[in-house]
């Protein structure tokens, strides 16, 4: 099966937000780290199927745990990036940097 | 503020419970919902929670509807590690491999060019070497198994023979030996068939003690083949599987044939035995064939007989041992096989043979110089070959090092320059374990890549070499990859892309991010500069040997082409023919020719009738340059010989006008004229050599001289030989060049063919000097066999130009060996020396802009790149140069008019190494230079 090799824009932020929770990574917990980024409230089924399609591609995991009261007893699903997943995070990162440096000296207030 | 708020009732909930997967993704995902709804409810309100929850269903919902979220729950797995899990890691391992090799075009292809021809080359060098040199590694208990030949002064200067008498001796009064094994090889011409079939005499053990069995039928019968049958008449005969597709075609009902075959060269053995049985009549003797041998089968020795081209060697006798055999002195036998019984070393041997010896000594005066040699053949190659074994050897394992150097800077700074992201994954909590195994996959990739092209390399290569040289070497045509060797260099070459992948990857591992996160952009904190210099010097030096070998053997073979010859190859055929045994030629008499023997003037006058002949002569087999072996001779004055003192000579016959036709000076007196056809006066030629050892300072000019066991002085005879002339010397002519050109011409005497013994009249060269040679040898041929097709057999046609290149094909091996791998080690030092400095630039690249902006020139920046780049380059020449001196003397008996520390072969080596490693410098020194200081500076 032919996958992307990229990183989707969303799919990284979700990632990056995984990463920042550490062992807090519970869906609630990462659309709250992205809604707080964005600025506005974010679609619950884009998340579920980003984090289902990192899942497909071996970038995220989730263990099950023993749900709460406050979730009527249902269990929860926390998730880990997975060694590729922080693989695929880097490499963006450095594409990202490596592309920014291209045009630093065009935007206002930086350079020399 | 109730701690209970619940979501609204209705279709959206109901929806969720029915269209959510009905697992723990779905019941976790409602759970969310439930979670979120509360806390929103709480924070803010009801209304607003309910308006959210709505929407937030609405959407899962959809994405549920549209397949973006399963309904079949993938991780039912449990989260631990499976099988499947490790499986899936290392495919992805290896997609982020290749990538990675995809995105570094340069490194990936500099190392896999590196791997392949260090693959390549090493496998396919050492493959012919193998096939050349190492044939006899499958023998049972080889490491028992000897070669026994006789060393000294020996008396036809045939090296390596044993008389027959003393294989009796050495067998029968030695007890160190399981076997002891005596060849003779035989000539015979099977009915129906013209061209005459070389066979081998063998005792039947040979056999069991080869390990070999027939592919058809039988060897030998003991019981016929028995040491007391009374006359050695022994009728069986093995063919070769050569021999039997050949001439057989391949018929399985070849076995319990009975074949006739003409006992033209059986001799002596077949005249003696017709003696003993009274048999004079000319009836073909029959044999019965008894079986077929393997493919290939050969003798393990390593001399002449061993080395027969084994498609010649066409069926196998037994050899019979009567009493008549015995007492042969003068009888040859080849080169003998023995194996050492366990319990006997190989010093209890050779003491046991001394003591041999020193009886034999005492029975025959005129052998005391001989002495057996006894050699393992294990070591026979190493014996043989001796250090050209050694030298290639070492070449093969410099050029493999080389390569793995090279790879090792390559994927070192590879991995350097990642250092800064495998400290982030680490801190982002990587396993150890997970990056190294990423990085053991990366190299993996790399040198499977790498293997995969050395594999075709090796293949291309030892298909060039074997056909580059047919026929330079016994067995190189049977040069294939060796798997053993492949094996090998491929494990070794894959360690070293392991090693030097995976230790930057330990230490990278292990730093820490903060630290490391400072110095991302600029890459490194292990040393790896300095490695790299290392690595480019120890290659340098080792690239230099070779470099200089090579050229020491290319200078020399080109002195090889200018060597003097002596004579004028230019518009020269020649024909070699072969005559019958003298008792079942027309023109013998059964010990000499006839005395009204004109074939060769016949043949002359036959070729010369050729339009486009302009002159043609007879010269034997070893008078012609290039051949011909030393016989003693005695001369009269200026020596004085003892008894155990001889001279040494070549010694052929030759027509009038051959000197002038060969193009040989006449340096003084007279060459031979019609008036010394006669036979009357024995006059002789010498060449300027001869006249210069045997009457140094004197005239050589009527001075007298005769063969080997003559006292010339007084004319008496005291050998046994039929040739009983005394030759007076009526002029002097000049050298020509030997087989082995490096040695110079050697002593050389001519006589008139009027006086040529049968046995040289037997392999005689005919010389044509024509137009076009090549154009002509077709009807020269025709005009040679039409004299007389029942007698002469003609072996060779072949200008002159032709033989001299073929004499030379051994030298041309050399240097084409060391000379291809000298270029590939030349072409991997460049690529590393480029490849490391390529990264080291790119790796300065905010330094070298911080220079510029601080006003450095870019001619500076050039310069200073362009320096660290030679520098190491310098010192590994310097220890290069040093190295070879050093092993040059190894070199010596290689070489021909150069010494190993020519200084034109140094000076030209090392100008192309530093001219071509500046310009794999310039390139990327030329890129710093290019840097801009402002862009440099901002990504820092």
């Amino acid at each position: 099966m032919a996958r992307k090799a990229t990183l989707g824009e969303f799919e990284h932020l979700v990632l990056l937000a995984a990463l920042g929770l550490r062992d807090q990574a519970y869906a609630p917990q990462i659309a709250r780290v992205l809604e707080e980024h964005a600025s506005r409230e974010m679609s619950r089924g884009t998340l579920y199927a980003a984090l289902e399609r990192l899942e497909t591609r071996g970038f995220v995991e989730w263990h099950a745990e023993v749900g709460t009261s406050e979730r009527g007893g249902n269990r929860r699903r926390r998730f880990s990036v997975t060694e590729i997943g922080t693989a695929a995070v880097v490499e963006q990162r450095q594409v990202l940097l490596g592309m920014w440096s291209r045009i630093e000296d065009l935007l206002p207030g930086e350079g020399a | 503020m109730s701690a209970a708020s619940e979501p609204p009732e209705g279709l959206l909930r109901y929806l969720l419970e029915r269209f959510l997967p009905s697992d723990l993704k779905g019941e976790a995902i409602r759970g969310d919902l439930l979670e979120e709804f509360r806390a929103l409810a709480e924070r803010s309100s009801l209304r607003k929670a309910n308006a959210w929850y709505r929407r937030q269903g609405l959407r899962i919902l959809w994405a549920v509807a549209s397949g973006r979220i399963s309904r079949v729950d993938r991780q039912a797995r449990p989260t631990r590690p499976t099988r499947a899990s490790f499986v899936d890691g290392l495919i992805q391992d290896l997609r982020l491999a290749v990538r990675l090799a995809a995105r570094t075009p340069t490194v990936t292809g500099l190392a896999v060019i590196a791997l392949a021809l260090g693959i390549g080359a090493n496998t396919a060098v050492f493959s012919v070497v193998d096939a050349v040199l190492l044939p006899n590694s499958s023998i049972p208990d080889a490491d028992r198994i000897v070669q026994l030949t006789t060393v000294g002064d020996l008396a036809d200067g045939v090296r390596g023979y044993t008389g027959a008498d003393r294989y009796f001796e050495y067998r029968d009064k030695t007890d160190a030996f399981e076997q002891l094994l005596g060849f003779q090889t035989r000539y015979f011409l099977l009915e129906g068939s013209l061209r005459p079939t070389w066979g081998l005499a063998a005792p039947a053990e040979l056999f069991d003690f080869l390990g070999v069995q027939p592919i058809l039928g039988r060897t030998f019968s003991r019981e016929e083949y028995s040491r007391e049958a009374p006359t050695g008449v022994n009728l069986e005969m093995l063919l070769t599987y050569e021999t039997w597709q050949e001439k057989f075609g391949g018929d399985s009902t070849v076995v319990g044939r009975v074949v006739h075959f003409d006992p033209l060269f059986d001799s002596p053995l077949i005249v003696a035995r017709r003696a003993a049985l009274g048999v004079e009549d000319r009836s073909w003797p029959a044999r019965t064939i008894v079986g077929v041998l393997p493919r290939g089968f050969q003798l393990p020795l390593m001399s002449r007989l061993g080395s027969l081209d084994r498609r010649s060697f066409g069926a196998v006798v037994p050899f019979s041992e009567g009493k008549w055999v015995r007492d042969q002195r003068l009888l040859h036998m080849g080169p003998i096989l023995g194996k050492l019984r366990e319990d006997s070393s190989l010093e209890q041997a050779r003491a046991q043979l001394a003591t041999v010896d020193a009886r034999l000594r005492a029975q025959h005066p005129d052998e005391a110089t001989y002495a057996a040699q006894l050699d393992p053949i294990t070591e026979l190659p190493t014996v043989h070959y001796g250090r050209a074994l050694y030298l290639l050897w070492a070449v093969i394992v410099s050029v493999l090092l080389i390569a793995c150097l090279n790879v090792a800077s390559l994927v070192l700074a590879r991995t350097a320059t990642r250092e800064g992201e495998l400290a982030i994954r680490h801190s982002l909590g990587g396993a150890r374990r997970r990056i190294i195994r990423q990085l053991v996959t990366e190299s993996v990739v790399l040198g499977a890549a790498g293997g995969a092209v050395g594999v075709l390399v090796a293949w291309a290569s030892t298909r060039a070499a074997v056909a580059l040289f047919p026929g330079s070497m016994y067995g190189l045509a049977d040069a294939s990859i060796n798997p053993s060797v492949l094996g090998s260099t491929v494990l070794l070459s894959f360690a070293t892309v392991l090693f030097f992948g995976w230790a930057p990857a330990v230490v990278a591992a292990r730093v820490n991010l903060a630290e490391r996160l400072k110095g991302i952009s600029r890459g490194l904190s292990l040393n790896a500069s300095r490695i790299f210099h290392w690595l480019v010097g120890i290659e340098v030096a080792l690239a230099l040997v070779l470099f200089l070998g090579a050229g020491l053997l290319l200078n020399s073979f080109i002195r090889l082409t200018t060597i003097e010859l002596g004579f004028d190859p230019d518009q020269i055929l020649t024909v070699s023919i072969d005559l019958p045994e003298p008792e079942v030629s027309k023109y013998g008499n059964g010990e000499g020719q006839i005395p009204e023997f004109d074939l060769h003037d016949r043949i002359m006058e036959s070729v010369e009738a050729i339009p486009g002949v302009t002159g043609s002569s007879i010269a034997t087999w070893a008078a012609f340059p290039l051949q011909g072996e030393n016989i003693r001779i005695a001369v009269e004055g200026g020596h004085r010989l003892g008894a155990d003192q001889r001279l040494l000579t070549g010694w052929g016959y030759v027509s009038p006008g051959y000197f002038g036709l060969m193009g040989i000076p006449l340096l003084a007196g007279r060459t031979f004229g019609p008036q010394d056809m006669s036979g009357q006066e024995a006059v002789a030629v010498v060449s300027a050599s001869a006249a210069r050892e045997f009457w140094p300072g004197a005239d050589p000019l009527g001075k007298r001289l005769g063969w080997g066991y003559y006292d010339v002085d007084n004319e008496v005879p005291n050998g046994g030989s039929s040739e009983s002339r005394i030759y007076t010397v009526v002029g002097v002519v000049g050298d020509v060049a030997r087989g082995n050109l490096t040695i110079g011409p050697g002593a050389r005497v001519y006589g008139p063919t009027a006086h040529i013994p049968w046995e040289d009249a037997r392999y005689a060269e005919v010389v044509v000097r024509t137009g076009d040679p090549s154009a002509m040898a077709e009807a020269v041929r025709q005009a040679v066999l039409g004299v007389d097709e029942a007698e002469i057999e003609v072996r060779r046609v072949a200008t002159m130009a032709n033989r001299f290149s073929q004499v030379r094909a051994q030298p041309r091996f050399y240097v084409f060996m060391l000379g291809s791998l000298a270029a590939v080690s030349l072409v991997l030092v460049l690529s590393g020396v480029y490849g490391v400095l390529a990264y080291t630039v790119n790796r300065r690249r905010p330094e070298l802009g911080l220079r510029m902006a601080l006003g450095a020139h870019p001619e500076s920046v050039r310069r200073m790149m362009l320096r660290q780049g030679l520098t190491p380059v310098a010192l590994g020449a310097a220890v290069g140069l040093g190295l070879t001196l050093y092993l040059g003397r190894f070199l010596t008996s290689y070489l021909y008019g150069v010494r190993p520390a020519d200084p034109l072969t140094a000076g030209v080596t090392l100008a192309l190494i530093f001219g071509l490693a500046a310009l794999a410098c310039y390139l990327p020194a030329r890129r710093a230079s290019a840097v801009d200081p402002v862009e440099a500076l901002r990504t820092e």
